[in-house]
């Protein structure tokens, strides 16, 4: 008998728990379902999504400042040119985007003050649109990106959110729906964008000072 | 809709790209005049591009190069804003028992030889190297600015700091010019500014073993985050994997089964030169550190039979109940 009472006892006691419980697993999946669009824009689920940085013309301001006047070239290399820079620089030329170059060619007094090529390199989630300039004897003055695709991190555990928010500022409400504003630790590869600068180098020598 | 999502929590943003020191550095102003904002952030990266013309050791014209050239035949007047600096970095190899230190760049080149020819150093190069190297060999006087080397090959590098301190100058800039609220990406190296009024942002920390996913978050306020991770930048000699990480005690790369150490505090600098030397003093005494330091957190990934555990200097002061269970629960999920 008091084995039964025992059972009894024990199965009761699950069974509250259950109904103590579950509904909130009940209400958190549906609150999760209803405000998913929320939830994933903000905790940021695999999402691919373009930046833009500069304009053309923003740019150009930036990186030749001392231009009093801007003009605009549209430059081609030849196949040859193309496997001697190739071999040279130890860089691939991208059919898509290495076609022909815009250079603008920034002006001050009748002289030339500096060179800004537009160019595109691809990027680990894809192109990075940039613009290199140099400095009358060709070295590099700037480089400034003016759009790129980026993706950001996916979503964190939950439990992560929940219990083990760190930093100074342990005052501050953190909210589980709270988005990340950025992922430490890593950088777009820069490798592309380095190849991209020195193939450049080239291609300027190969334009401008031969 | 941006815009009335923008409108609605009155904040316009501006945000800005460049490609330096090697990698990328995007700015995020938040402002209510945006020419003023505009000009702020242009301020910014003009004072990251003065920076790497200092610091770059490879610009024949650099004060550092200059320095690295010139200093063991005599003392060498420099800048104060450099000085101070070494000073800094010079401090800090103490209190890291030379964990870091920005003369080890002769080891780091020998190892990136060694790597393109695929042979590993002898341990004759290595003693050679480690006995003319040494941050106690810079002979630095702060009152009159200048440097000397007591050893003819010392070199000093900025590479591990560089990032860090433009950030903390850049931060500086921006604050001058009434911005009061910004997000500063230098290469995965984090700075984050706001105003009193603004609560700290909530930034994720990669899993090292799946760097595309966050494995952890931590809430930053006029704070910066500096990561040192295994992931990236390994290199192979004679089928070996070694870590980019160079001791500068043993003049070996790191073996270790720490996979990333983010260190979060007030200045750039600090989170740069920390994370580097806590990968390299291993766990326990990378712990020990942070905790004798004020205002400084680590978040330390281990590797625990092919998963990642994360430590956290903070869940040791106020979490020990759930790390201790965290980690009994990986241990038990790793044994089965």
């Amino acid at each position: 008998m008091a084995k039964v009472l025992k059972k009894s006892f024990t199965v009761g006691l699950g069974v509250i728990f259950f109904l103590a419980f579950y509904p909130v697993r009940i209400a958190q999946h549906f609150y999760e379902k209803v405000f998913q669009g929320a939830s994933k824009t903000s905790i940021g689920c695999v999402e691919v999504f373009a930046e833009a940085f500069y304009t053309v013309e923003e740019a150009l301001k930036v990186i030749l400042p001392e231009a009093q006047d801007i003009k605009e070239e549209t430059k081609a290399l030849s196949e040859e040119q193309k496997k001697s820079i190739s071999s040279k620089a130890g860089v691939k030329f991208n059919p898509e985007f290495d076609n022909e170059y815009h250079i603008y060619i920034g002006q001050a007094n009748g002289q030339a003050t500096g060179y800004a090529f537009e160019d595109t390199v691809k990027g680990k989630w894809g192109p990075i649109h940039y613009m290199l300039a140099f400095d009358a004897d060709g070295k590099i003055k700037d480089a400034i990106v003016l759009g790129l695709k980026e993706r950001r991190g996916r979503p964190i555990k939950e439990r992560k959110f929940l219990g083990q928010y760190i930093g100074k500022s342990i005052s501050d409400p953190i909210k589980l729906n709270k988005d990340i504003k950025g992922i430490g630790g890593a950088t777009i590869s820069s490798r592309q964008m380095s190849s991209g600068i020195r193939k450049l180098v080239y291609v300027f020598n190969e334009l401008y000072k031969k | 809709m941006n815009y009335i999502k923008n409108k609605l929590s009155e904040e316009y943003s501006l945000k800005r790209m460049h490609y330096l020191m090697d990698t990328f550095l995007s700015i995020e102003v938040f402002y209510a005049d945006e020419d003023k904002a505009k000009e702020a952030v242009e301020k910014a990266f003009r004072e990251a591009v003065r920076i790497e013309c200092v610091l770059t050791r490879f610009k024949d014209e650099s004060e550092v190069c200059r320095i690295n050239n010139y200093s063991f035949d005599k003392p060498q007047v420099i800048a104060k804003e450099l000085a101070n600096l070494i000073s800094n970095c010079i401090e800090f190899s103490r209190k890291t028992s030379g964990a870091f230190d920005i003369t080890v760049a002769p080891l780091i080149e020998l190892w990136a030889n060694a790597a393109k020819q695929n042979i590993v150093p002898s341990p004759n190069e290595i003693s050679s190297l480690l006995q003319n190297t040494g941050y106690e060999n810079i002979i630095l006087d702060s009152e009159s600015s200048t440097i000397a080397f007591a050893k003819s090959l010392l070199k000093i590098d900025f590479g591990a700091v560089g990032k860090g301190y433009s950030l903390d100058r850049m931060a500086k800039i921006l604050k001058e010019n009434k911005i009061e609220k910004a997000r500063l990406d230098f290469g995965g190296h984090l700075y984050y500014m706001n105003s009193q009024e603004h609560e700290g942002e909530a930034v994720g920390i990669r899993n090292p073993l799946c760097p595309d996913e966050a494995i952890e978050a931590v809430t930053i306020k006029n704070q910066s985050i500096a990561t040192s991770a295994n992931y990236e930048r390994n290199f192979n000699v004679l089928g070996r994997t070694y870590s980019h990480l160079i001791n500068p005690c043993t003049g070996q790369p790191v073996e270790t089964d720490i996979l990333s150490v983010s260190v979060i505090s007030d200045s750039g600098l600090v989170s740069d030169i920390l994370s580097t030397a806590i990968f390299i003093l291993g766990l326990k005494q990378g712990m020990e550190l942070i905790e004798d330091m004020d205002n400084v957190e680590a978040v330390i990934i281990t590797n625990n039979r092919g998963r990642p555990e994360i430590h956290s200097s903070r869940d040791r002061a106020l979490h020990l109940p759930d790390s201790r269970q965290e980690s009994a629960a990986l241990r038990k999920g790793g044994g089965g």
